[in-house]
């Protein structure tokens, strides 16, 4: 399998008005491409900022980060944009979508920063909503759908370039356990049916059994990275 | 990111707040709409007061009283200085055409069972053949009328149809203050001249009208000449100086007590008058052309603010910051460039009403679109819409993703 993520003892630290606060100490792993890894700790722990210096919304301030290969400090914002845009799909906890716009045109949104022709979105993104089992509800307005619902759209908006990595933070934090199993199920069936790259951020042991490899990180430090030995599948109800 | 595609964008989050979004333009309507209403009602004031002007011949010359200096320094107290005498005096001058002095006084006429405020010309017979008007019906007031002081009058040509309808005016007896006057001649429609409704006139002699009023100084006294006109001016002001007994060999203008105007003199003064008031009114449509501006910026500001995380995830999904700036300043341009031309229409449709009822008291006037009025409508509120949108777009476009994203 070859090797999307390399990290080699990756730091970074926030700088706030001349005072430093490292949050990452030096962690170095790699990802498979085609992996489901789960990124695990408690809140404070730095494993949400490990995912935003992966997903190139932020940069790392040591170490080195290949993704694909490239060294990912050599890029300049503009390109780190362009990675987002290409390489990468997002699923936030919060759902982030545009208020009182259609499940559609919410799906479409990355393609607008995108050099797909227009002509092309919409057939795009009906593929993306129907992956998700949302084809129904393609022309409702965000603020019509459940919670559920709203994750799935988001799933889809992620998946639309057709990122080689999927990053969730937190995908089920704002959901039942219903909406939430659901969720974890498309997420496994992207992974394990379509061969996507996913990387899951949580702090629920539950949810990280989903994945197929668990990276603990403890105060800004690899804890353990283990392989997890009965995964559980969501077919029902997510156990807590 | 296509230009299409950003617009479509922008477009679309201003339909979501669409509330706000109409609220926000109306500051550029109301101020573009009020920069194109004074400008359009400037331009038809200028285009009327030169048409006015222009009722007069080219060969016409009028005397006006007072120095030319008062031109400058106006005053209520204008000298008064232009009487019969200078008419008899300039009569006998044979490159002189027509000569006629003319004084204007409003009284209350009586006929037929009708009263009505009227405008009354007190005047002489050449006054015809300078504003190339003529009767229909009857005959104008003759030199015997003025020498002999006579009752008569001269009725405008709807005024004589309001009086006396379908009858015929000539030979009746009209009431004007507390006196009867015999109606010689009704005139052919002539419209306004001179910022005068001569349709609603009423002609008297000149003698008549001091006798009755007590007028004894003309408000201006008109002549049409044979000459060349600057050489037709340099000797009317020495047959003024002569009869007025003015010495005035350095042709100081502050000496004399009376100045003549042509045309075109008429014309310059009347467009800097018109211009200072359009650049007036301009001014202040102008400051609320700012107010509305800096109504965009605040509510681009809260627009920034308000949609934190939505410019987070935007970045997220590969928005570049020009991508994020391109994107604001289209909503702020879209903004303004709607209001503009939302404002335009506006205005001109008020420029329009505006002069309908100007219309109705001093007829004349005309509507024209005032291209300037297009012109300067559009670059304002385009440059708006960039000048206040800009910082507020810099402002999400510089945004951290992370930091975006976190904000709920």
């Amino acid at each position: 399998m070859s090797e999307i993520i390399r990290v080699e003892n990756l730091k970074k630290d926030y700088v706030n008005d001349d005072v430093v606060t490292p949050v990452l100490f030096g962690l170095t792993f790699a990802i498979p491409a085609g992996q489901f890894v789960a990124i695990m700790g408690p809140s404070g722990s730095g494993k949400s900022t490990l995912m935003h210096v992966l997903g190139f919304l932020d940069v790392a301030t040591g170490g080195k980060y290949y993704f694909e290969g490239r060294d990912v400090s050599t890029l300049d914002e503009d390109e780190l944009a362009r990675m987002r845009g290409e390489k990468v799909g997002f699923v936030f906890q919060t759902f982030n979508l545009l208020p009182k716009t259609s499940v559609r045109d919410n799906v479409k949104l990355p393609l607008l920063y995108s050099d797909v022709p227009a002509s092309k979105w919409d057939k795009m993104a009906d593929a993306a909503i129907k992956s998700v089992g949302l084809s129904h509800r393609a022309d409702n307005l965000s603020n019509q759908l459940s919670g559920g619902e709203r994750q799935r759209v988001a799933i889809a908006r992620a998946l639309i370039r057709n990122p080689s990595v999927l990053f969730a933070d937190e995908p089920t934090g704002n959901l039942d356990s219903k909406s939430g199993a659901q969720v974890m199920q498309i997420l496994q069936d992207l992974n394990i049916k379509q061969g996507h790259t996913i990387v899951l951020v949580t702090h629920e042991t539950y949810t990280a059994e989903h994945a197929e490899r668990v990276l603990r990180i403890k105060d800004g430090l690899l804890a353990a990275d283990e392989k997890v030995k009965s995964r559980s599948f969501s077919n029902g109800e997510l156990l807590k | 990111m296509h230009i299409d595609d950003l617009a479509r964008s922008a477009w679309q989050s201003l339909v979501r707040t669409r509330g706000r979004s109409v609220l926000t333009m109306l500051g550029i309507v109301i101020g573009i709409a009020a920069v194109i209403l004074s400008l359009s009602i400037g331009e038809a004031a200028q285009r009327y007061i030169v048409s006015q002007i222009n009722s007069f011949g080219p060969d016409e010359l009028v005397i006006h009283p007072g120095p030319k200096t008062m031109l400058q320094n106006p005053s209520p107290f204008t000298e008064q200085s232009i009487t019969v005498k200078d008419v008899v005096r300039l009569k006998k001058v044979p490159w002189l055409t027509a000569v006629a002095a003319i004084e204007v006084q409003s009284d209350l006429l009586q006929a037929n069972g009708v009263s009505k405020n009227v405008e009354l010309y007190g005047t002489f017979p050449d006054i015809v053949a300078i504003f190339g008007s003529a009767v229909q019906d009857g005959v104008f007031l003759t030199q015997a009328d003025v020498d002999s002081h006579g009752r008569v009058v001269a009725l405008g040509h709807n005024l004589a149809n309001d009086l006396f309808g379908e009858d015929r005016a000539v030979g009746k007896t009209v009431r004007i203050g507390s006196n009867g006057y015999r109606v010689v001649g009704v005139m052919k429609p002539a419209g306004t001249q001179f910022f005068q409704d001569m349709d609603e006139m009423t002609f008297m002699p000149a003698t008549t009208m001091s006798d009755v009023y007590g007028k004894k100084y003309f408000d201006s006294l008109v002549v049409k000449t044979s000459l060349p006109l600057a050489q037709a001016t340099d000797q009317l002001t020495g047959i003024m100086r002569d009869a007025h007994g003015i010495s005035n060999p350095d042709n100081d203008p502050a000496k004399d007590d009376f100045f003549i105007m042509s045309q075109a003199e008429a014309v310059k003064i009347y467009d800097q008058v018109s211009g200072v008031l359009a650049i007036l009114l301009s001014s202040i449509a102008a400051i609320s052309l700012l107010v509305g501006g800096i109504g965009i910026m605040n509510i681009m500001y809260v627009s920034v603010t308000e949609r934190v995380s939505e410019i987070g995830l935007r970045k997220a999904i590969g928005a570049k910051r020009r991508d994020i700036l391109g994107q604001f300043l289209a909503e702020a341009l879209l903004l303004t460039v709607a209001g503009g031309v939302a404002g335009m229409l506006f205005g001109f449709f008020i420029a329009w009403l505006g002069i309908q009822i100007i219309n109705v008291y001093s007829p004349g006037w005309t509507f024209v679109i005032s291209w300037t009025g297009v012109i300067l409508g559009v670059g304002v509120s385009t440059a708006i819409g960039l000048a206040f949108g800009y910082f507020p777009a810099r402002k999400a476009a510089l945004l951290h993703p992370i930091e975006a994203l976190r904000q709920e």
